[in-house]
């Protein structure tokens, strides 16, 4: 997944949770795990990025 | 004795008349105002016309190589200040001004050509928000449309790398001021637009004088950057300087690395706005966990033993309350039916023969108990009985008597 997608998964996530009182609680500690999972991926992608710059290779500029 | 003749060919003359020309440094580079007339453009791009005022005209010729920066257009009738040296057209024997630069009188020429050009986009509808596109909120890749050893790819690669470093770079280095600068840069962009990977686009350059961003202010540039299918954003020289290319763009930033900060989030924001989530998250889970522990302790206070002798205490005292109610209800209802009985029983006594046999009346039967009312329901030597107030008499019928 991409950071973007991994942010709009992380959103639905806290709205899930948000909204579920009548969510089962594993279901609830699944999606909680998977937000928490989420979150420090997120934080490692950016921690990790290292700034990459590529050139287009034309002859004639 | 006659005088030595020397004869001179024309062009000698014109030869020597050139050379005394061009040996004069004032006359190699002069300011002359006029009005321009007999404008004509040649099809090589060498633009020929007479400047005038109210005594006398010049030829001036205006070649190609310094008419393309020549950024206004030249008519008839306007009054303008050339500058060039003088010099002889021999074929013709005229002299006349070889141009080097054209302003226009008033306006400076490049405000003009920047006007004419704004006006005629503008027309043409090139500028209209509805053309504009949205930015990518999170770019993977942004395409650079600049010079490769210029300061303003430094700056966006320094921003870039402070603010979002997860975002790629496409550099495609081109020419950004002088002779083929705009060419270069339309060019570019569309090699941009032909790749699939780019979010998003930058283009531009750092400061410079209005000459040196002016590949910024030409049609070629204004016109790649509207066919552009990729979001580009425009960012030209200092917070002040305004290009034609800023008004084209769909974004225009004041400066390369403040493009930057138009197009990428900033990644101490999201540090931020992940720690949020992150405690948001938790949170939410807590109050859940709590209210079913909550829920689980009810239950079992609910379940304990305590509570049931409690529960069944309850029910006893219930039963006697009841009881009693019951005992309470029934009481009063023989209360009742024995405060009707009295009084029925007043109310029949005062009814009673026996009241009036009190007052000396009395009641006579027969032995089988049939009331006496007529003498002729006995016989002589029948035996009657005969009912007073307190007692009873026993009788027999010795004579019989009829009131009639």
């Amino acid at each position: 997944m991409t950071f973007e997608e991994k942010l709009k998964k992380l959103t639905q996530i806290v709205e899930q949770l948000e909204a579920g009182n009548e969510l089962p609680l594993e279901d609830s500690l699944k999606l909680f795990e998977e937000g928490i999972g989420l979150i420090s991926s997120c934080r490692k992608m950016l921690e990790n990025a290292e700034q990459r710059v590529e050139t287009v290779l034309e002859t004639d500029f | 004795m006659a005088a030595t003749r020397t004869v001179r060919s024309v062009s000698e003359i014109t030869d020597l008349l050139k050379s005394l020309i061009e040996q004069q440094p004032h006359l190699q580079n002069v300011w002359v105002q006029g009005q321009v007339s007999n404008y004509n453009k040649s099809a090589a791009g060498h633009i020929y016309f007479t400047l005038k005022d109210e005594k006398s005209q010049i030829r001036c010729a205006l070649f190609r190589s310094s008419a393309v920066r020549v950024r206004f257009s030249l008519r008839d009738g306007e009054e303008v200040l050339v500058q060039g040296k003088i010099g002889i057209y021999a074929v013709r024997g005229e002299y006349q001004i070889t141009v080097n630069n054209v302003e226009p009188i008033g306006i400076g020429a490049l405000q003009r050509a920047f006007e004419e050009l704004k006006q005629q986009l503008a027309d043409e509808g090139l500028f209209d928000a509805h053309y504009k596109k949205p930015l990518p909120a999170y770019p993977k890749k942004i395409g650079v449309v600049t010079s490769a050893t210029g300061a303003a790819f430094q700056d966006i690669c320094q921003q870039l790398r402070k603010r979002y470093p997860l975002a790629k770079v496409l550099l495609h280095p081109t020419l950004v001021q002088g002779e083929g600068a705009a060419e270069g840069i339309a060019q570019a962009l569309q090699v941009m637009n032909q790749r699939d990977d780019i979010d998003v686009l930058i283009v531009g350059r750092g400061g410079g004088s209005i000459e040196d961003l002016w590949a910024f202010n030409e049609e070629l540039v204004a016109r790649a950057i509207f066919a552009s299918t990729i979001p580009i954003v425009s960012a030209v020289g200092h917070e002040t300087d305004f290009t034609i290319s800023d008004m084209v763009a769909d974004h225009r930033a004041p400066t390369p690395s403040a493009a930057i900060e138009h197009i990428v989030p900033d990644q101490e924001e999201l540090f931020a706005q992940l720690e949020g989530y992150d405690a948001w998250l938790r949170r939410i889970i807590n109050d859940q966990l709590d209210a079913q522990k909550t829920r689980l302790q009810d239950l079992e206070t609910r379940l304990a033993p305590t509570r049931r002798k409690d529960a069944i205490y309850q029910l006893h005292q219930t039963v006697d309350a009841l009881d009693a109610a019951c005992r309470t209800a029934v009481e009063r209802r023989l209360n009742d039916s024995e405060r009707d009985l009295r009084t029925l029983a007043q109310r029949l006594n005062a009814l009673s023969p026996l009241a009036t046999l009190e007052r000396g009346y009395s009641i006579s039967r027969k032995t089988d108990g049939e009331v006496l009312t007529s003498a002729e329901q006995v016989s002589i030597d029948d035996r009657v009985e005969i009912q007073l107030a307190d007692g009873h008499l026993a009788c027999r019928v010795e004579e019989l008597s009829s009131e009639e």
